[in-house]
């Protein structure tokens, strides 16, 4: 049977990598004594897929992975016992069985909520920002990769940005793409606003909001519509 | 603001930042208004070299196990956090509550290896500590440390309030309800370090005086007071069943060196190797009981989820019950795809067979350590290895599917030659042969020869002997690298024969090099094991400014009665033995395993332990 599970990963967590967060939940599933199906072959490894790497320092309320069991077990079971040895920050949020029909590989979109430091930004100056950024067909930035540099067009990687504002805070809600296609990270979207804007920008946090999967139609499809358990919320969580 | 908020803001701009953020799985937080003690147990290096060493992790589980002692842990902060740190004035802090080591009771480091000295140095500093023991006063911590380099302790004798020499786990407990009652009486630092020098083990530098010969030699290290121990003997724990180990070990995030459970088999060895302290120091030998094993390897794994288990002692394949132990372990763990590793095997018949039946043992490395390159010279350092066997091991291997096979040798031993050297060579050679002759060809093999420098180490039968020249070391590995530089398939690796140089000086000088390490660590020398941050040339003019020759520490041949800065301890090893053995050494004489024979070494004084001797079958 395979499981999809939603997950946050907290503050206490935000500085480990995909690989490190991948390893983590490999020695969970062992402690939580799961039946873990694993790879045939001369390096067995557990069969487990995650989303797309989430950058070192970013926090999030939604990360998925898909575990493989090779026995029956209630979705509520793998959930209680697998939260009782994740460590402080990494907590399953719900649950469910997997359709099949959208695969974690799949997804091209995440949502992030970007909190802004109020003190030394013009708020008209900010919205406006927004919009030049918005309108422009091309963005082009120097990406790094392992082959050397290269000039990506990231326009269309930027599905959305709104923007929230209170008394307290400003807050930009970014939909980015990410996955195979292309994926631009909320930190460069800041870098590309501050060149418009031609002064820094003080971000106070960023949080992964949700990823989606948005059809061609613009329809927007979670990995985990119909969870068959959620977890009690936890009054320790640091988000 | 707290050092937590700091780090927020602070972490993201260094590499690797999961080495100081604490918070993994198994570490421990408690409420530091329930605590008597509050102990920093520090590794002077990265994260992740620290949280790969078993000695720390012990001492940290075994101290948290009672409520009123806190134990957390401090590594040495990379370069570049430490540039941050000091532009923030951020001192340094625990993993675990992110507290200033200053405010602590006790700092104690291990010693692993002398290279790791100036980070001590480095790290008191920005922990705001005096880096000299007598410019603390009372609001300071005790600095403290163990671990083998403390087998000769007087380097750092500036440094250091007080050494625990030999195996901790009851000394530590002794020593922490002195504290507690030295504190309820609310009396001043002086006082605890006399009353601690009292605990059996403990050395408090302090209270020795020494002198010196004209020649610069030791004349004495003696008490300066009555009531203080002539000589400190080493503590050892008798029953390895009875005695503490950790099962809730702290899982790190990110990839350490060593990233797997560790399971302790047994403590001390009985080949006497020559040229090796851990196998003087740690005598005598003591195993665990299968039974035991098998009950902390279940433990460990469920309280762990680590996917690999590795047996650790020096010498693996002489646990007497080997065979067992491993079949047990892999039939435990099959289920639920737990490996086994062996990392300290003999490489034998028996040995390969074991590890071909151990999933986890890749194909594609086995390493060999033949030591020296002629059988002449393995007899001088009383290796009990011969080429016949490790050909016919490399053949076995070989046959099993192994190409990758990696030779260990030290090179400028006691009585070495270049036909030594020339052995080197001819033994990796010889290796390819045997590929050939089982294969056809020698596609695919790969034959890596790494060699370093003999350091001689306090506590062996090579304790009087020099090191060879700096000079000398380059010529030699010259020679091998023109001789294995013709192998198709072998690779030549070496150590930097500087660091030789400055081990040799460390591990057998006196107190007079502590001024050497402040100057040095003043001009900036830390991380010196790190190839990207050692720079010899500032230890060379911290040699000058301090007035010392090195020569005369690394390069002398020292007299059958000279003072060693080391005689202050006992290890539990005679020095008639360890000379009886540098002169059978001397006419290439095999001393055997003490499992065969006891050799008086001294051990058996100690009274603690069990002991080979005839009796016991092979």
């Amino acid at each position: 049977m395979k499981l999809r599970m939603k997950f946050e990963k907290g503050r206490p967590v935000m500085f480990i990598s995909h690989l490190d967060m991948m390893r983590t939940f490999g020695r969970a599933l062992r402690r939580a004594d799961l039946p873990v199906a694993f790879t045939q072959g001369f390096n067995p490894r557990p069969k487990i897929t995650f989303t797309p790497a989430l950058s070192v320092g970013i926090v999030s309320s939604s990360e998925y992975m898909d575990v493989e069991l090779y026995e029956e077990v209630s979705v509520k079971e793998v959930t209680v016992r697998l939260n009782r040895v994740l460590p402080d920050g990494l907590r399953i949020i719900k649950a469910g069985i997997v359709d099949g029909n959208t695969p974690l590989s799949m997804l091209n979109g995440a949502m992030y909520m970007v909190e802004l430091d109020l003190d030394t930004l013009n708020l008209q100056e900010l919205k406006n920002s927004i919009k030049m950024l918005s309108c422009r067909e091309e963005i082009i930035v120097e990406k790094t990769t392992k082959s050397g540099t290269k000039l990506v067009n990231i326009a269309p990687l930027i599905y959305k940005i709104d923007f929230l504002d209170n008394d307290s805070s400003v807050r930009l809600v970014m939909s980015l793409s990410i996955g195979q296609q292309g994926s631009v990270s909320p930190r460069l979207v800041i870098l590309e606003l501050e060149k418009i804007l031609a002064k820094k920008i003080k971000v106070l946090s960023i949080q992964r909001e949700e990823l989606f999967f948005k059809s061609d139609d613009n329809k927007i499809i979670l990995p985990l519509n119909l969870a068959e358990y959620t977890s009690p919320p936890d009054p320790k969580s640091p988000l | 603001m707290t050092i937590e908020k700091l780090l927020i803001d602070l972490l993201p701009q260094v590499s690797k930042p999961t080495r100081y953020m604490g918070n993994e799985y198994n570490s421990i937080n408690k409420d530091k208004k329930n605590v008597k003690v509050h102990v920093a147990l520090a590794f002077p290096d990265v994260y992740e070299v620290g949280m790969s060493h078993l000695g720390i992790k012990i001492l940290y589980h075994l101290l948290n196990e009672s409520k009123d002692l806190y134990a957390e842990r401090v590594f040495a902060p990379w370069v570049d956090f430490e540039d941050i740190m000091r532009k923030e004035n951020l001192p340094l802090f625990s993993l675990e509550s992110k507290t200033p080591i200053y405010k602590f009771d006790f700092l104690g480091f291990t010693l692993q290896y002398e290279m790791s000295y100036t980070n001590i140095l480095n790290m008191l500093e920005l922990a705001g500590i005096p880096v000299i023991s007598k410019d603390r006063n009372d609001n300071h911590p005790f600095v403290i440390a163990g671990g083998p380099c403390a087998y000769n302790p007087e380097p750092l004798a500036d440094i250091m309030d007080f050494f625990v020499i030999g195996e901790a786990e009851d000394v530590v407990l002794e020593i922490m309800d002195l504290y507690k009652s030295f504190k309820e009486r609310g009396e001043k630092r002086q006082r605890f370090l006399e009353e601690v020098a009292q605990i059996p083990g403990v050395y408090v530098p302090s209270l020795y005086q020494v002198s010196y010969n004209d020649d610069g030699t030791l004349m004495n290290i003696s008490p300066r007071e009555k009531g203080i121990s002539q000589r400190i003997q080493k503590r050892i724990i008798k029953d390895m069943d009875e005695v503490y180990y950790p099962t809730s070990f702290v899982v790190p995030y990110m990839d350490i060196v060593h990233d797997r459970a560790v399971l302790e088999i047994f403590r001390g060895c009985t080949r006497g190797c020559r040229f090796c302290q851990a196998g003087m120091i740690y005598r005598p030998v003591r195993e665990k009981s299968v039974k035991r094993l098998k009950e902390l390897a279940k433990d460990i794994i469920a309280s762990t989820g680590y996917g690999e288990i590795s047996l650790a002692s020096l010498s693996t394949s002489d646990y007497s019950e080997l065979k067992q132990l491993t079949e047990i372990l892999t039939d435990e763990f099959r289920q639920c795809q737990v490996g086994l590793s062996l990392p300290s095997l003999r490489i034998d018949a028996f040995s390969l067979e074991l590890a071909k039946k151990v999933q986890e043992i890749k194909k594609s490395g086995l390493t060999f350590a033949p030591e020296a390159g002629t059988q002449r010279l393995r007899d001088v350092i009383n290796k009990g290895v011969t080429m016949e066997d490790l050909l016919s091991s490399v053949k076995d291997a070989f046959i099993s599917g192994w190409n990758t096979v990696k030779l260990y040798f030290m090179i400028g031993l006691p009585t070495e030659t270049y036909e030594d050297l020339k052995g080197i060579s001819d033994l990796a050679y010889a290796v390819v042969d045997v590929y050939r002759k089982v294969h056809g060809h020698t596609r695919g093999l790969k034959v890596n020869v790494s060699t370093s420098t003999f350091v001689p180490k306090p506590f062996t039968p090579f304790q009087w002997e020099p090191q060879i020249t700096l000079v000398e070391i380059k010529e030699r590995q010259k020679y091998l690298k023109s001789l294995l530089r013709k192998g198709k398939n072998i690779s030549y690796s070496w150590h930097d024969g500087k660091l030789s140089l400055l081990e040799a000086i460390f591990s057998r000088g006196d107190r007079r090099l502590g001024k050497v390490l402040k100057i040095a660590h003043d001009k900036g020398c830390k991380f010196d094991s790190w190839s990207d941050v050692f720079s010899f040339d500032k230890w060379v003019v911290a040699f000058e400014e301090a007035g010392l020759n090195p020569d005369f520490y690394a390069y002398r041949k020292r007299s059958k009665d000279e003072v060693f800065p080391w005689d202050i301890l006992d290890a539990g090893i005679d020095k008639k033995f360890l000379l009886r053995e540098l002169e059978r050494s001397k006419k290439a004489l095999i001393t055997p395993d003490c499992r065969i024979r006891c050799h008086s070494c001294g051990i058996k004084a100690l009274k603690d332990g069990g002991f080979y001797e005839t009796q016991n079958e092979i």
